[in-house]
């Protein structure tokens, strides 16, 4: 049950996004999540819409995997939606019953939010998707790289974060088969007072503990062996390299910019009985 | 009827998922009173789902799991009950020892099953003796434990709930080939002394030829066929076929008698292999 | 001299106890390994011959004796990453030895951390991965391999490191038969494909018939150093060893205490079928 949480993984395939510098696809994202939330109108946001859509489809991730990864924020859509349907009084009202009035401005106002929020995720989980967590570690890294000079040593958090993200699964195994193994002698790790549900814990952590321990000192023999020094004098196989997609990428990015300011201008007037009430 | 048997059992990972594997695929198997059984298969064959379907920890998709002819999952209780009655003991021991003591770890069982500080006393005495613990070391701290002996500290954890039927996984994977004869001796002993029944679930037949009174070979998710050691053995090239080993004695008389020499090709160990070369050095034809 | 890579000379060490000194895991071992040998060295648990492992290339120091790696010594901190670049080791549990979260980011680890060209690295890699079959799991996640395969992207990290030797200590001990199997195939294809020489700790009396050359430990100490069929000949000492013994020669000391004469090759099932053929054709 612990295996199955999807959200933050990464999915390998070889597309033009994936092979994009991380460094580049961590500030596009951060662009774009800027700009979708300053989009005040339907026709800023379908352009919007239309190039996450489009990076979507090039990073030929399946859409039912993007799909999937949107479960876990349902519930926050639904609850935004009410509100706004709640609340927003503008525009031609439809229905009255008790003291909830709907309106055709509340519903509008709904579904920009559910396209605003929705979008958001999906391109932030496409930088997830489409980016090893040892390429993001890396991207970090030279992001970051200047504090180095604040006495911050990076190579270290780094190596830090990369043993992280790559013992994660290995001990949620471990947990899985630590409770198989205490319920097969009886441990009811399900029901009883706090205070008995605290108690089981000892089992479960103990041999947790104790086999982490034992793996970090494998784990330093074996880093040993491969001439580890804190990271002093150490190249990368995939450098980060600004290559042509990057430029092409960051080319796009400019005109996606340029292209909401302009929508938002241009179709912001009709538009803004419902637009400008966002703030919620 | 048997002690525990399984109807068309059938177990499915992430059903209903894109990424659902079918690991065990009506599966009918009889565990009688008294016998040592062995589950041979390689790693994906599913025997590691049945054993865990067995003792409840795992809830089957199909088919059920029948305890002196009663379904284990009949109630919440009966579930509860079966994991005493049915002992499983996993492969790595890491996963299972955590106490302070040897004595407090093997001890834990009984306790979860609400037994009196005295009964507890008792079986935590008879289950180490049964692995072979001696009571000067109930002190220890089970981590300063080598290997073999982490493993047998184990499966006393698991004697000590006195199940009737005793479940081992893996039991001699890693261990030397004295640990591991320490470790087919004891479930021999236990075996012999209780009259209740043991599994043993192996890679490889060799390894539990010795102590086995019946095989069962899974492939694929199924059973693929079931008897004595002697008659798995017989079957040696279907065995070789599915990736499973075959005793290096076997295949030396395969290829003698393939040479055409008067030997018979079923033969297993060193012993009937000494037998039968003097049988025929003696002048005796073949003895099919 | 020149073609010994690996040299112990007159070896003790002990680990250091809580309180009161423990017996030595070592104990004047003198041992010498050439350029290009395949070698076992067998050994019940506890015999001392993970330890060599760790005293190969400098993990461990001597507490008496020497350590030498083509000619360096492991006391020497000077050449420490000379000599580990040398000689490699292989562990046992495959998941502790993978620092990345993608297969290939992981075998760039050690080339990486000696600074080595990246168009160089990625050579490297490829290469290493194709030499030990993984190289279509290159972008793949560690965690979702089998234990088999995880142990080989571990044996191909250390030879993107381009070592002239390789210990592996005890690398099959945690999988099943098939990744037994292409571990060890794994290991062939190095001695034999890039002249690497291997030593190869285990416990597993089949697999150490697989080398040219075993040497086998008990109690801290080298108790035997020879070919498999030398070493293999006096049954019931290796099994006063707590080691077991092939079939094959169990048979032929069981026919040969029975009087039966039975001479030739004896540890191979076919050297053993050509040999109990005389005799049997005789009868």
């Amino acid at each position: 049950m612990l295996k199955d949480i999807t959200i933050g993984q990464y999915f390998p395939l070889n597309s033009v996004i994936h092979r994009l510098d991380p460094r580049v696809k961590l500030l596009y994202t951060f662009v774009f999540i800027i700009m979708i939330v300053v989009a005040n109108n339907f026709v800023s946001m379908l352009f919007c819409v239309i190039c996450a859509l489009s990076v979507t489809l090039i990073s030929k991730i399946p859409v039912k995997t993007v799909v999937k990864g949107l479960k876990p924020i349902l519930f926050i859509i639904i609850i935004t939606s009410l509100l706004q349907i709640i609340y927003v009084k503008t525009g031609v009202p439809l229905v009255s019953f008790w003291k909830i009035k709907i309106t055709s401005g509340g519903l509008l106002e709904a579904l920009f939010m559910t396209m605003r929020i929705t979008f958001l995720i999906v391109m932030s989980t496409m930088l997830t998707y489409t980016t090893s967590p040892t390429s993001m570690t890396n991207g970090l890294d030279r992001t970051f790289a200047p504090l180095s000079r604040l006495g911050i040593d990076f190579n270290i958090i780094t190596m830090i974060m990369t043993i992280a993200l790559r013992f994660i699964p290995t001990l949620i195994d471990e947990v899985d088969k630590i409770i198989s193994a205490q319920k097969s002698r009886g441990a009811n790790f399900e029901s009883g007072s706090i205070f008995k549900r605290a108690k089981m814990l000892i089992p479960l952590f103990v041999p947790l503990l104790f086999n982490a321990t034992r793996r970090a000192y494998e784990l330093a023999y074996a880093m040993t062996c491969r001439c580890y020094n804190g990271g002093k004098g150490k190249t990368t196989m995939n450098a980060l390299k600004f290559r042509a997609g990057d430029w092409t990428a960051s080319f796009l990015t400019v005109a996606f910019v340029a292209g909401v300011i302009f929508l938002n201008i241009n179709f912001g007037e009709y538009n803004a009985q419902f637009t400008f009430n966002t703030a919620v | 009827m048997a002690l525990l048997q399984t109807e068309n059992l059938s177990y499915i990972y992430g059903e209903g998922t894109p990424f659902c594997v079918t690991a065990l695929d009506k599966v009918n198997i009889e565990i009688e009173k008294g016998e040592i059984v062995a589950v041979i298969g390689h790693t994906g064959s599913g025997k590691s789902t049945l054993m865990q379907l067995l003792n409840g920890l795992l809830k089957s998709t199909a088919g059920r799991v029948l305890i002196d002819g009663e379904d284990i999952r009949s109630s919440k209780a009966k579930t509860l009950e079966t994991r005493f009655r049915v002992g499983l003991c996993f492969q790595y021991p890491e996963y299972q020892l955590f106490e302070n003591t040897v004595y407090e770890d093997i001890a834990f069982g009984p306790k979860n099953m609400g037994l009196s500080e005295e009964e507890v006393d008792k079986r935590v005495r008879v289950a180490a003796k049964y692995v072979g613990i001696p009571e000067y070391a109930f002190k220890t701290h089970p981590f300063d434990l080598s290997g073999g002996e982490k493993r047998r500290v184990a499966i006393a954890g698991v004697i000590s709930m006195e199940p009737e039927i005793l479940i081992l996984d893996e039991p001699t994977s890693g261990l030397d080939p004295r640990g591991r004869e320490q470790i087919l001796e004891l479930i021999k002993n236990y075996r012999d002394r209780t009259q209740k029944s043991v599994v043993v679930v192996s890679h490889s037949m060799n390894d539990v030829a010795k102590i086995a009174s019946r095989v069962i070979v899974m492939y694929d998710s199924k059973v693929l066929m079931t008897g004595s050691v002697q008659e798995i053995f017989d079957q040696s090239e279907k065995l070789s076929e599915i990736g499973l080993s075959v005793p290096q004695i076997t295949e030396v008389f395969a290829k003698l008698h393939a040479k055409g020499l008067p030997v018979s090709e079923k033969i297993y160990t060193t012993e009937q292999a000494f037998l039968e070369i003097k049988r025929v050095l003696k002048g005796g034809g073949v003895n099919a | 001299m020149a073609d010994i890579i690996l040299k112990f000379d007159n070896v003790t060490f002990r680990y250091d106890g809580d309180e009161t000194p423990l017996p030595p895991a070592v104990e004047n071992l003198s041992l010498e390994i050439k350029k290009g040998e395949f070698v076992a060295i067998l050994g019940h648990n506890g015999s001392g011959k993970s330890t060599v492992a760790k005293l190969s290339n400098g993990l461990v120091i001597p507490e008496s004796g020497d350590v030498y790696v083509n000619g360096m010594n492991t006391k020497n901190e000077n050449d420490d990453f000379k000599i580990k670049q040398t000689v490699g080791v292989v562990f046992q549990n495959p998941d502790n030895q993978i620092v990345a979260t993608i297969v290939e980011e992981d075998v760039a680890f050690g080339p990486e951390n000696l600074g080595v060209d990246p168009a160089e690295i990625r050579r490297r890699v490829d290469e290493a991965l194709k030499i030990v079959g993984m190289y279509k799991y290159r972008l793949h996640e560690p965690h979702k391999l089998s234990g088999g395969q995880k142990q080989r992207v571990a044996i191909a990290g250390i030879i993107a490191m381009q070592p002239q030797c390789i210990v592996f200590d005890e690398p099959t001990a945690m999988l099943d038969p098939e990744g037994r199997r292409d571990v060890m195939n794994a290991m062939k294809r190095l001695n034999k494909e890039l002249g690497i020489t291997v030593v190869f700790i285990t416990h597993y009396m089949e697999e150490a018939c697989e080398a040219e050359r075993i040497i086998v430990m008990d109690d801290a100490r080298l108790v035997l150093d020879g070919t498999p069929e030398e070493i293999f000949s006096d049954v019931n000492y290796i099994r006063s060893l707590g080691l077991d013994v092939p079939q094959t020669c169990a048979l032929a000391q069981m026919l040969k205490d029975d009087g039966i004469e039975i001479s030739g090759e004896l540890l191979s099932v076919d050297g053993l079928v050509n040999s109990l053929a005389k005799i049997l054709g005789r009868g």
